[in-house]
């Protein structure tokens, strides 16, 4: 039998497939509000400005002015409204404060609980207080370089649009567009590939002198569709960071049919990225949860990740230490309150390696966190195999 | 990655007879480093992407300034585009116009602004 095939077996037979396993423990919540409630909304709402925030707040209700349930919301109240003073650099190499603004991000839900039957609300917040650096490369600077000359041929272009007069020729107009390029020292291969651009659209005017205006809108709605791979790159290299990240997320967990704050929890991390694809991180975290049986658990972890085109490794611990408070009944049948204190700690090791476009495999293997409810070793193995039926795209490799 | 053109217009009486004009614009929402302008003087290109210096009042009275702002959205934080268009006379304060704003539909939009300034 193959090696593959005898760890594929292995892993069937002797894995402990727990759905409460998470790809990795040593990650901020995304939505700490839905974290929380240990719930997924099947509707987020994510307002962008602040009237389809007040819209979304205001649709939250039902007509007798009750909170709906089963809904999220986030939001980043600084991107809520324009910024016309914000600048690339600031933007990219912020202080304290901006890094905060930039990164503040609200989340709630509302969720009615399966079990019991009562409505629950979950707040919660986000943000980073250092944000790394920019990793600025050669690479990054020209892909910046080239979408500002595209952008200034295409307001060059527009101008021409919108100031041409009656009766000008394209090719008058396109005269002075090659006149107005070469004053802002646009490379002659930039201005040919624009004519180039010209004369693929021209068919679509037939008529020699009319529609210049029109004619040169189309250009500069192909020059923008020509150009949408470098735009994304652009934007994509934004987000890669190196140094120092330090991020914290914060919220609770509020019944409202007992009127009692039942959840919270808190989160700290701070991430070293050597590169934007290797990070050493080291997460903090304390969650207290009080229904029945209340539970306090401080953790500490420290994991590294790296990453690549083709395979991810992570190697992750953790250690908790944690408070249980369980009713129970003694030997003589009374009502008691049990309390467990305990130490214990998780480690895992994940890989993921993308076979094909369409194929990858993942394999988790560790011990996870014993649990003063349930009674096991902890230790698990998870193989995995993901397949994209119908994305274009290769699939993903797991984040953190 | 749809183009929206928000046209604009604008009036700006020049203060003086004897000193230059300048129009100045600033791009706002970090799309300064990818976004570009242009000034035009009736239908001749002046400047882009530096201050335009279109003359006196008596070269501009009977023309209008056309102030073409290309910006493509580039931040996955947020979709609003904004700019800023400054008309100065020698020494004195600028005339600010703006800032205008607009929120692209979706990421990687591009935001065409098209403001006309007539000067009578």
């Amino acid at each position: 039998m193959k090696p593959f095939l005898k760890i594929f077996f292995a892993s069937l037979i002797f894995s402990q497939l727990t759905v409460a396993q998470e790809v990795s423990k040593l990650t901020l919540p995304s939505s700490p509000a839905f974290s929380i409630l240990n719930f997924e909304p099947s509707a987020v709402m994510r307002p962008t400005n602040a009237k389809s925030l007040s819209t979304d707040v205001l649709s939250s209700f039902d007509k007798d002015g009750k909170l709906k349930m089963d809904l999220g919301l986030e939001t980043s109240p600084y991107w809520l409204g324009a910024h016309p003073n914000l600048k690339m650099n600031t933007y990219l190499n912020p202080k304290t404060g901006q890094t905060i603004l930039q990164s503040f991000r609200l989340s709630a839900a509302t969720v009615k609980d399966t079990i019991s039957g009562k409505n629950k609300f979950g707040l919660g917040f986000r943000f980073k207080l250092y944000n790394g650096k920019p990793v600025i490369n050669e690479n990054t600077a020209i892909n910046t370089r080239n979408l500002k000359i595209r952008s200034t041929i295409n307001s060059i272009i527009n101008g021409f649009a919108s100031t041409v007069e009656p009766g000008t020729t394209r090719e008058e107009v396109f005269d002075k567009i090659e006149e107005a390029l070469k004053k802002k020292e646009i490379s002659q291969p930039a201005i040919d590939e624009l004519k180039k651009m010209g004369n693929k659209i021209l068919n679509d005017f037939p008529e020699v002198d009319s529609n210049v205006s029109e004619f040169l809108n189309r250009l500069v709605e192909t020059s923008v569709d020509q150009y949408k791979d470098l735009q994304t790159e652009v934007s994509k290299r934004l987000y890669d960071r190196k140094g120092l990240i330090v991020e914290f997320a914060g919220a609770t967990g509020y019944n409202s049919d007992d009127s009692k704050f039942e959840r919270f929890g808190f989160w700290g991390n701070a991430s070293h990225f050597v590169s934007p694809d290797d990070f050493f991180t080291l997460t903090a975290r304390y969650m207290h949860q009080n229904n029945d049986t209340s539970l306090t658990n401080v953790d500490i972890g420290l994991g590294f990740m790296k990453k690549s085109t083709s395979y991810n490794v992570s190697i992750e611990g953790m250690f908790r230490w944690y408070r249980a408070a369980i009713p129970d009944l003694n030997s003589g049948g009374q009502p008691i309150t049990r309390l467990d204190k305990d130490f214990t700690y998780r480690l895992a090791v994940q890989g993921t390696y993308v076979v094909s476009k369409d194929i990858s495999v993942n394999l988790s293997v560790g011990k996870d966190f014993n649990s003063p409810f349930i009674s096991s070793s902890g230790v698990f193995s998870i193989l995995g195999l993901s397949y994209n039926l119908f994305s274009k795209l290769p699939p993903q490799l797991p984040s953190k | 990655m749809a183009v929206k053109h928000i046209d604009l217009g604008d009036k700006y009486i020049p203060k003086t007879s004897n000193k230059d004009i300048i129009v100045e614009v600033e791009i706002g929402d970090a799309g300064d480093e990818v976004g570009a302008y242009s000034i035009f003087l009736g239908t001749e290109f002046i400047e882009a992407n530096a201050p335009a210096n279109i003359g006196k009042k008596a070269d501009v009275v009977d023309k209008k300034t056309t102030i073409s702002v290309t910006i493509p959205d580039v931040l996955e934080e947020t979709n609003w585009t904004s700019m800023t268009v400054f008309v100065k006379e020698g020494s004195g304060a600028p005339t600010q116009f703006g800032p205008y704003r607009f929120e692209l539909e979706n990421h990687l939009d591009t935001a065409i602004y098209t403001l006309k300034l007539s000067h009578k």
